[in-house]
């Protein structure tokens, strides 16, 4: 890691001090879905895998937590049980999946996607279907500061992720999953790049469920409707959006994350007939994916 | 009872086979995906309805959405797609995810959330037998598919027009030199996926209710295509009916599974099954001459 990199890191804990209440649990949610791009783009940048079904990573994540809390246990387990979870369905997503390529390897995980959200709502015991679970908060969180520990935990996750993901891009197991994007030339070098493929999706899942787990203790309360497709779009557009380092990824989910709050301000001020009109959020979102992947071109 | 629901697969089938011969059409003629093609779906619902509201009588409103949407969808691979780089097709399906987004938006905006009933045009005509009960709605849709099939056959593989298209499908460098307009066939194909599917959702609005949620029938849809290898006309036909059939037969026997989660737990369990790049390799099998 580099110096600019602690520096930013540095920045991003002291935040706590200098912002409102409000501004800080957006800057929290902010950070949780700089993370969940944070995983994705360890996917399409490394393996280049493009995923559709990264909102189910973060379900998974997110009730695995929730669950082991409501069931009495420690936080610190929640967290180790939904992201085990979530690495667990990165792996078995690599192995449904191992003979597919491009396309429509990004088809199926679209349809694990909505597999999983099809599952939350049939495991209603569980799950509470439709309406959904409140998530415990856990006590070291309770105090009266306890929006300081939790943005401080999601401070913690990103760097430590990112910390990760630099260490891995040095190792061998980085130089495999970049060699693996040729997969003949892979294969000369004695690298099976299904293999190093599924170690990818086993790594790319555990940081998203890891997002997942914190947005439990964020929303505090999760229904199926909290992973809508549209998270899924979300996250690919931060990961494919930001560039490699820290301040593109941060950009990008700055861009994501505000732009909804940006529109509600910008529907406030317009005419009075316009205000009520549903579905402009979805509008502006189609029209900025249309317009970068144009500009791309 | 088991012929009702057979036959409700069936109707369903027919459905699911309208949307997936469009996504065959457009991946054989230019390696695309469209995943808008659930939302011309519910576009051509809305048209329908809308062109009724206003005194157009049912055949009129038909034919008329039918022919805006095949325009809708040539301009859209004209104006939208064309430009775009051809060895990317991620690029492709995030542009139709998008535009996906952008057609429910519109829809929501003209014609509000709220599901909305489509003037039945069959004057709830009921053919009842011994064993059978056929509403005209399902008769429509029967009738108007095997019309769509048919039509679609002759196009293909009877006209001079399916010459050019299958020459493409199959080796485009050698179409192009024997005279075979790519552009003019991409287009045509685009419009054609999106006349199926407008008459997909005509047919099926009469049954259900009108919303902008309709398009996602067309994930299921997709899975119908795949089962027989992506890219077989075919096989797109066989493979709507089976998985309506499935989907109807499976909510039979297990009423508290939903019917989506069957059809992709089929998708995913035939996607492992048969791997071996399937979507991403051509593999066409043309029946009759080719």
């Amino acid at each position: 890691m580099r110096l600019r990199t602690f520096i930013g890191f540095g920045f991003l804990l002291t935040i706590p001090w200098w912002v409102s209440a409000f501004w800080l649990s957006e800057a929290q949610t902010w950070l949780i879905y700089a993370l969940a791009g944070l995983s994705l783009k360890l996917l399409s940048q490394e393996v280049g895998l493009i995923s559709l079904g990264h909102s189910a990573w973060l379900a998974i994540g997110a009730y695995g937590s929730a669950l082991t809390l409501q069931a009495g246990g420690a936080w610190w387990l929640s967290l180790l049980i939904g992201v085990s979870l979530g690495a667990m369905s990165g792996w078995l997503l690599g192995w449904t999946t191992e003979r597919l390529q491009g396309t429509s390897l990004t088809v199926s995980t679209l349809v694990a996607a909505l597999l999983i959200q099809e599952l939350l709502l049939l495991a209603e015991n569980w799950t509470g279907g439709y309406s959904g679970i409140s998530v415990d908060t856990p006590d070291f969180l309770k105090g009266s500061t306890d929006q300081h520990w939790s943005y401080w935990m999601s401070v913690v996750a990103l760097a430590g992720a990112w910390f990760c993901w630099h260490q891995l891009q040095d190792s061998t197991i980085g130089r495999r999953w970049r060699a693996s994007k040729n997969s003949s030339q892979a294969m000369c070098l004695g690298i099976n790049p299904r293999r190093v493929r599924q170690q990818a999706l086993v790594w790319s899942g555990g940081i998203a469920a890891l997002s997942g787990v914190l947005l439990a203790l964020q929303l505090q309360y999760l229904s199926p409707e909290a992973f809508p497709l549209t998270l899924s779009l979300e996250i690919l557009l931060i990961g494919l959006l930001g560039s490699t380092n820290l301040w593109g990824l941060l950009c990008g989910a700055a861009l994501i994350r505000f732009l909804p709050q940006l529109l509600a301000i910008v529907r406030m001020n317009l005419p009075l007939s316009w205000q009520d009109i549903p579905g402009l959020e979805p509008l502006i979102f189609g029209l900025i994916l249309i317009c970068w992947l144009w500009q791309k071109r | 009872m088991i012929l009702q629901t057979l036959l409700g697969g069936l109707v369903q089938g027919c459905i699911y086979s309208l949307i997936a011969l469009g996504f065959v059409l457009i991946y054989r003629a230019t390696r695309q995906i469209n995943f808008a093609q659930g939302d011309l779906l519910m576009l051509g619902a809305y048209l329908g309805m809308e062109l009724q509201l206003w005194g157009v009588p049912w055949s009129g409103a038909l034919l008329l959405s039918l022919l805006l949407l095949f325009l809708c969808g040539s301009l859209l691979q004209l104006g939208l797609l064309s430009p775009l780089p051809r060895g990317n097709p991620i690029s492709v399906i995030l542009l139709t995810l998008g535009l996906g987004f952008v057609l429910r938006s519109l829809a929501t905006m003209i014609w509000g959330p709220a599901p909305l009933s489509f003037p039945n045009p069959y004057a709830q005509q009921l053919f009842a037998g011994q064993v059978l009960v056929i509403s005209g709605g399902q008769l429509g849709v029967l009738m108007g598919s095997l019309i769509a099939w048919l039509a679609l056959w002759t196009l293909l593989y009877r006209s001079r027009i399916g010459l050019g298209l299958r020459a493409l499908a199959q080796d485009h460098w050698i179409a192009q030199a024997s005279g075979v307009s790519r552009k003019q066939m991409e287009a045509l194909v685009w419009g054609l996926s999106a006349t199926l599917a407008a008459l997909g959702g005509i047919l099926l609005a009469p049954l259900s209710l009108v919303h902008p949620e309709l398009g996602w029938l067309s994930i299921k849809a997709f899975a119908a295509a795949v089962l027989f290898g992506f890219g077989n006309v075919t096989g797109a036909v066989f493979g709507g009916l089976l998985l309506g059939i499935t989907e109807q037969l499976s909510a039979a026997w297990l009423p508290d599974v939903s019917r989506d989660l069957v059809s992709y737990l089929i998708l995913l369990f035939w996607l492992w099954l048969r791997g071996s790049n399937r979507i991403g390799s051509a593999t066409f099998v043309l029946p009759g001459k080719s």
